[in-house]
């Protein structure tokens, strides 16, 4: 897998994931209960790891 | 001599010892840097979340305790939009514009001072300390780790912005490594605040 943090370009790319992924978090935390957001964290990190390890399996 | 020179310098093969072919060393050392501030603020969310799960009694924050999320929201706006600064910073540079470049370093500059300095605010007038209860603690403890890397971040900046006003940097990213390092840093002291404000405001 080739490196996906090679220039600032990319670390301003994975800012804008991250923030798109806190935005979805902080959304359904005030639109529902603190716990849902939680759960939802888990499942964007658990989504972004396996793809990243999917990427680097090839 | 210049000939033997050129074609060097456009010659095809390894990369010379113990550097990388993909990557210059620069940037890779501050990646490298990255990863263990990233292993630094996980041990802080560690505590933070194992604090957080052992409260008793289970009220997070503790009764009485208001953090003031509206504020912290502007903040992390004032924040995220200085890495779009940063970014347009670099893509000026990058394309020979010198004014653009000027600007949104300055710009980056002001806006990571006034998260700074509203935090700073923000902290006065919380009222509760770092000696209240575990809560304080770690919420002293993660912010103020973050504001310590705001401040070194700008610390970057204004060595930046001084090098830009006297001329250093040019459009091929050798020229502006300087800026372009202190923008990997600068997005990723943003990426670690938009954690810290999702987790301890939000959640």
């Amino acid at each position: 897998m080739p490196n996906p943090l090679r220039s600032e370009r990319d670390a301003f790319r994975f800012l804008i994931v991250v923030g798109a992924g806190a935005a979805a978090v902080i959304g359904l935390t005030l639109l529902t209960r603190p716990v849902f957001g939680v759960v939802l964290g888990a499942a964007l990190i658990g989504f972004g790891a396996g793809s990243a390890w999917r990427r680097w399996r090839g | 001599m210049e000939a033997h020179a050129a074609a060097a310098e456009h010659a095809h093969g390894p990369p010379e010892a113990h550097q990388s072919s993909r990557i210059d060393r620069q940037t890779l050392g501050i990646y490298l840097f990255i990863v263990s501030e990233v292993m630094l603020f996980g041990s802080f969310f560690a505590a933070y979340f194992f604090d957080r799960v052992v409260a008793e009694p289970a009220s997070w924050p503790p009764e009485g305790v208001e953090l003031p999320v509206s504020v912290a929201f502007v903040n992390t706006c004032i924040l995220v939009s200085s890495s779009f600064t940063m970014h347009w910073a670099l893509t000026s540079i990058g394309k020979g514009n010198r004014r653009g470049l000027t600007l949104g370093l300055a710009s980056t500059f002001l806006l990571g001072a006034t998260f700074l300095f509203i935090q700073i605010n923000e902290y006065i007038h919380i009222g509760f300390s770092a000696r209240d209860e575990a809560f304080g603690s770690v919420f002293y403890g993660l912010t103020g780790l973050h504001g310590a890397h705001v401040t070194v971040g700008l610390i970057l900046l204004a060595f930046a912005n001084v090098r830009t006003w006297r001329g250093h940097f040019g459009p091929e990213v050798k020229d502006h490594l300087g800026v372009e390092v202190s923008g990997i840093y600068w997005h990723f002291v943003d990426i670690m605040w938009i954690i810290v404000f999702t987790s301890v405001y939000i959640l």
